[in-house]
């Protein structure tokens, strides 16, 4: 029996634009298990948030394959922005119970699970709030919230703490944690910070740019149930170094190529 | 402010009074606030007032609600849009009143060409901002409608109307305010009743205090209108904040 | 005093800017400092005014040592107000409530001239049309059938003459205003809307009239001359500046009235082409359309004056009825005894 995962074979992307051609990705390969959290770093423009389109469907592959072997039905996929992806004009209660509503749940049993998914976060009190009354880090946690009360099979999430100040990265790091470990959804998280990436994940796929490819996997060497206070792993700080130096001969390289 | 406006009144005041200004063109304030308050027993105005009204609300229901349909249509649908653009943008700028007496031939004298020519009036700026609205939804919010599945009626009614209306209320208030203006001046060209023809009439008889109230009325109505259409904006948008 | 002036002077700037964006297109901006035998008109495009056109271009102003500007307007509406302000001299205005409301509130505009006048002549130039079908219905074989009847009317003219005119034929027929219908109508759509039915009967004037009855489906019902002879239904008016100087004022009626000789000749070559080239109308229409009269002795009928001042007083539209030397200028026009 094959056991369900995401398999991602060759898969190539270009932007045509009038002003240029951009090779966004060129032949990326890999694998995720269901319930494995996987991260991926990479230079800024190496084709991150491209692929995450790719994997969620929202942009097409011109070469290559997306599959989902091993799943029932086709896996339910839901993305986490940057930020700013809560609808402004409806309230953090109909926004958290959108991905729902959409589904055609009905209203009553919708706004209760939005309802406790955001008690679950801290964020009951402001159920009845717009958007715009919220803090950075709370609308991040909504939208946070807004996928994981849809249950999906696979999250993908696009640098989701980005706009954060460290304290609320940690803060929420932790909530995104326990939620996983509770339901155990696949999770497919970019992020720039080395240290996040292997604080949260399984595995490390590292990017290399202009065009995008898969350099390294790296798994993480600590094992689950996973405690985030303890950060000074003496082994973390080898493993950054060694991610470091291979984003800095990419980031250089990139600049080479800038400047030709 | 009020305090400026009050001493330019009571100097116009003063030299219509003493001659300084021709009385006959440039009346007393005082007379013009006498004039409209006899206006408003004898009552030739409220009727009048009642008729503009009608005339600019129907207007502005015909024109205002088929362009935001409209702007909706072409914001959704790409095809649309790029089909439709240029006819909307060529035929925004035509001078509206220059179309009435080809409105006169094909609708008739009657309440049709002139409530016509309100409506086209209203119906473009609502059509440039109701797309606009539409365009100006962040990418991220299409994005994310799609993931979570909306789709058709869902996605207009939950992501396109509320995400535009911002822009289309603005494009309401355009049009209210551009429908009055034609609504006045169409009665002046052709109508026997509302505050167009009354000003027409006081213009006729050189009873310039009339005009001069009925000017005011036409003010006052302006800035109500305005202000129905704020409130009901913040009404109806609570998301945007204050600012 | 030197400061009031002043004062004054940018109130009446900052008021007419108010007054010009609030309503009213004033028109041309005014010539700046008019020679003394400057005198500017203003006209309109319609046929009548050719007069105007005829003393200039075959020299009878020059000949009287005016020189004289047409100033073009579309409508008559604005012509008092700026007869008053000093930036015309002399216009053909439509005679309006706002002329005898002027006179009453101080303003210095008088009627110097004649220019048209309801004369029984062989052909008509103001009437009633009607659909040809209905007349030979036997609709209207008695003016008492024009009962419940809606009549196009320019919308100018429901408060002004034609208006006047219309009553005078319902008057004769033993009805009132009440038992029709005016319509304000442009006379651009003035047939459109009586063939579709939207009008049942049409106040017109020439050229309206040969245009309209080359259709062959529109006929004249009444004629404006049969229920007001000799009524003088437009005329030249003098503003502050030529009432002041009778001398000028003088010359330029006698440069008129040499015109209206010409024009008396009918429709010669001349005429016929300068009026052609005035109204902007073909030559073929100018030479079929019916000509008004101007009185040859520049003599105003005073009485079908106060009657239809009378009636402007009864519909409310007059601040008071004026005596005939408040509104008529005399002792322009030289009788020749
Ligand atoms: N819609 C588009 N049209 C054309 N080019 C695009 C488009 N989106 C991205 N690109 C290009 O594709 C490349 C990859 O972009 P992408 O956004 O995937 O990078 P990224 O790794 O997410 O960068 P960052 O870390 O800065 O978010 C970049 O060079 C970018 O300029
Ligand atoms: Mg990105």
């Amino acid at each position: 029996m094959s056991e369900s995962a995401l398999l991602v074979n060759h898969l190539a992307k270009t932007y045509v634009s009038p002003r240029g051609t951009v090779t966004a990705l060129a032949d990326v390969s890999f694998r995720v298990a269901a319930g494995e959290f996987v991260a991926l770093v990479g230079p800024s423009g190496c084709g991150k948030s491209t692929l995450l389109r790719l994997l969620g469907g929202q942009l097409a592959p011109e070469q290559g394959a997306i599959e989902f072997p091993g799943w029932p039905r086709p896996p339910k996929r839901r993305l986490v922005f940057q930020e700013h992806s809560l609808f402004p004009w409806m309230t953090v209660l109909d926004n958290v119970a959108f991905g729902l509503e959409m589904e055609g749940v009905a209203r009553q049993e919708r706004r209760a699970q939005a309802m406790a998914q955001l008690t679950v976060m801290g964020l009951a009190d402001f159920a009845r709030h717009y958007p715009h009354e919220l803090s950075g880090g709370m609308r991040q946690r909504a939208a946070i919230a807004r996928a994981f009360v849809t249950q999906p099979d696979i999250l993908l999430m696009d640098e989701p703490l980005r706009a954060l100040d460290a304290q609320m990265r940690l803060v929420i790091q932790d909530e995104l944690l326990s939620l996983w470990e509770s339901t155990r959804p696949m999770v497919f998280y970019i992020t720039h910070d080395i240290e996040e990436a292997l604080l949260l994940a399984d595995r490390v796929l590292v990017m290399s740019g202009q065009p995008g490819r898969i350099r390294e996997e790296i798994p993480s060497p600590f094992g689950r149930p996973r405690d985030l206070t303890g950060r000074t792993h003496p082994e973390i700080e080898d493993l950054k170094w060694h991610i470091w130096t291979l984003l800095e001969q990419e980031v250089k390289r990139l600049l080479q190529v800038k400047s030709k | 402010m009020a305090a400026f406006a009050l001493g330019w009144l009571a100097l116009w005041e003063l030299a219509a009074r003493a001659g300084w200004i021709s009385r006959l063109f440039f009346p007393p304030p005082t007379t013009i606030l006498l004039t409209l308050g006899r206006m408003l027993v004898t009552g030739n105005l409220a009727p009048a007032l009642a008729l503009t009204l009608y005339r600019l609300a129907l207007g502005v229901a015909i024109g205002a609600g088929s362009g935001a349909l409209l702007g909706w249509l072409m914001g959704s649908s790409r095809s649309v849009r790029l089909a439709l653009d240029p006819i909307v943008t060529a035929l925004h700028p035509l001078p509206k009143l220059a179309i009435f007496p080809i409105f006169l031939v094909l609708l008739g004298i009657g309440e049709a060409s002139k409530v016509a020519l309100v409506a086209l009036t209203a119906f473009f700026p609502m059509v440039i901002n109701t797309l606009a609205g539409v365009q100006q939804i962040d990418t991220t919010h299409w994005e994310a409608a799609a993931n979570y599945g909306a789709r058709g009626r869902a996605l207009l009614q939950r992501i396109i109307l509320p995400g535009s209306l911002p822009l289309v209320l603005v494009g309401l208030r355009l049009a209210v305010n551009g429908a009055l203006m034609v609504t006045i001046a169409v009665e002046m060209l052709s109508a026997r009743e509302g505050l167009g023809a009354l000003i027409w009439l006081a213009w006729q008889t050189l009873r310039t205090e009339e005009l001069y109230a009925v000017l005011l009325v036409i003010g006052v109505l302006g800035l109500a209108s305005n202000s129905l259409l704020e409130l009901t904006s913040q009404r109806l948008l609570p998301w945007k904040g204050e600012t | 005093m030197q400061i009031t002036y002043r004062i004054a002077k940018y109130l009446k700037v900052v008021l007419a800017v108010l007054l010009l964006a609030a309503c009213t297109p004033i028109g041309e901006p005014a010539t700046p400092t008019p020679a003394p035998v400057l005198v500017r008109v203003g006209v309109l495009p319609f046929m009548s005014n050719a007069i105007l056109k005829i003393a200039d271009a075959e020299g009878f102003f020059v000949e009287q040592g005016l020189t004289v500007e047409l100033v073009p307007f579309r409508s008559s509406n604005d012509f008092v107000p700026l007869l008053l302000q000093g930036e015309l001299d002399v216009a053909a205005p439509a005679l309006t409530a706002g002329f005898f409301n002027a006179i009453a509130r101080g303003g210095n505009v008088k009627i110097a001239l004649p220019l048209t006048a309801f004369t029984p002549q062989d052909c008509p130039v103001v009437v009633v049309l009607a659909r040809k079908s209905d007349v030979e219905a036997g609709k209207y074989a008695s003016p008492a059938q024009w009962k419940g009847a809606t009549i196009g009317i320019s919308l100018a003219g429901a408060q002004g003459l034609p208006g006047y005119v219309v009553d005078l034929f319902l008057r004769q027929a033993g009805l009132t205003a009440q038992d029709v219908t005016l319509t304000a109508l442009d006379p651009a759509v003035q047939g459109e809307a009586l063939r579709s039915q939207q009008v049942d009967l049409l106040y017109a004037a020439e050229p309206w009239i040969t245009r309209l009855l080359a259709g062959d489906d529109v006929v004249v019902l009444s004629r404006a001359e049969d229920v007001a002879p000799d009524l003088t239904s437009s005329f030249m008016v003098y503003g502050p500046s030529l009432l002041a100087e009778p001398e000028v004022g003088r010359r330029f009626a006698t440069a008129y009235l040499n015109a209206v000789r010409q024009y008396h000749e009918g429709k010669t070559p001349r005429n016929v082409e300068l009026v052609a080239e005035y109204a902007g109308l073909e030559t073929e229409l100018v030479q079929q359309v019916c000509w008004s009269d101007i009185p040859l002795d520049g003599a105003v009928n005073v009485d079908s004056i106060m009657l239809y001042q009378e009636w402007l007083h009864d519909l409310g539209l007059l601040d008071r009825l004026l005596s005939a030397d408040e509104f008529l200028a005399t002792g322009f026009v030289e009788v020749p005894e």
